[in-house]
């Protein structure tokens, strides 16, 4: 398992996804899978780096990466404000240009790239997992 | 019309520069097309570009066109319902015909 600790998080959601990708768990991944990883990450890192804290604070997110029977296992753990992404409704995706509206589509993305999410909020902080089996004959 | 030709990435970390950039298209008064052959990497801030450019464009009776959307960009619009909101083409050449009828 990797574990990876950042402090502050602002500004530095790049970094940490690319700390992410290149744990041993997922530099394995084949690149389709890298892919499908990189997105789902972003958009759970870069929802907490933006929004989970208040400006004057000085917040946290502690990721850990686990691989067994090439089942990858991604959990995000932050102090921020308490915030459950998947109680949100889903964006209606049959509208039109017009009618849609501009947020909601990172949970999307999220939810169907990766064949597990669940959240959970513990000891005073949010734990978002994202798990998806992968195809890697190396593991 | 004007080309807007993206890089290999649209995500949250270059967005800016590339909303920038079409939204210049159509204050100029033109459509916009989107040269995204380069493009493999697509966030979901980057289909918020494509969806501020639509709107943007349509408030100007102007439009948006989607040129070499790649595979790996085709499922995350397919997935998002993002592909029945724009005209797109698989090549250039063939967006170019369409525009001059």
């Amino acid at each position: 398992m990797s574990e990876l600790h950042f402090q502050p998080v602002r500004g530095r959601a790049q970094e940490i996804i690319s700390a992410i990708l290149q744990t041993p768990e997922l530099a394995s991944c084949s690149p389709e899978e890298a892919f499908t990883f990189r997105l789902a990450c972003e958009e759970v890192v870069v929802n907490i780096t933006s929004y989970a804290y208040p400006d004057d604070v000085e917040g946290f997110v502690d990721v850990e990466i686990e691989k067994a029977d090439r089942r990858v296992v991604i959990r995000f753990k932050d102090g921020g404000l308490p915030f459950n992404p998947l109680e949100h409704e889903m964006p209606d995706t049959t509208l039109s240009w017009d009618q849609r509206e501009i947020g909601g589509l990172g949970i999307l993305l999220v939810v169907n790239t990766m064949d597990d999410v669940s959240y959970a909020y513990e000891d005073h902080k949010n734990i978002l997992t994202i798990e998806k089996e992968t195809s890697d004959p190396y593991s | 019309m004007e080309i807007y030709q993206l890089g290999k990435e649209l995500d949250s970390f270059n967005y800016k520069q590339v909303q920038e950039g079409v939204l210049a298209i159509l204050e100029r008064g033109s459509d916009a097309v989107l040269d995204m052959t380069a493009c493999k990497y697509v966030s979901s801030t980057g289909l918020r570009v494509l969806l501020i450019s639509k709107k943007t464009a349509a408030a100007k009776g102007l439009n948006v066109y989607l040129v070499g959307v790649s595979a790996e960009v085709r499922d995350i619009m397919d997935v998002t319902g993002f592909s029945n909101l724009f005209e797109s083409f698989s090549t250039m050449e063939e967006c170019l015909e369409k525009m001059k009828k």
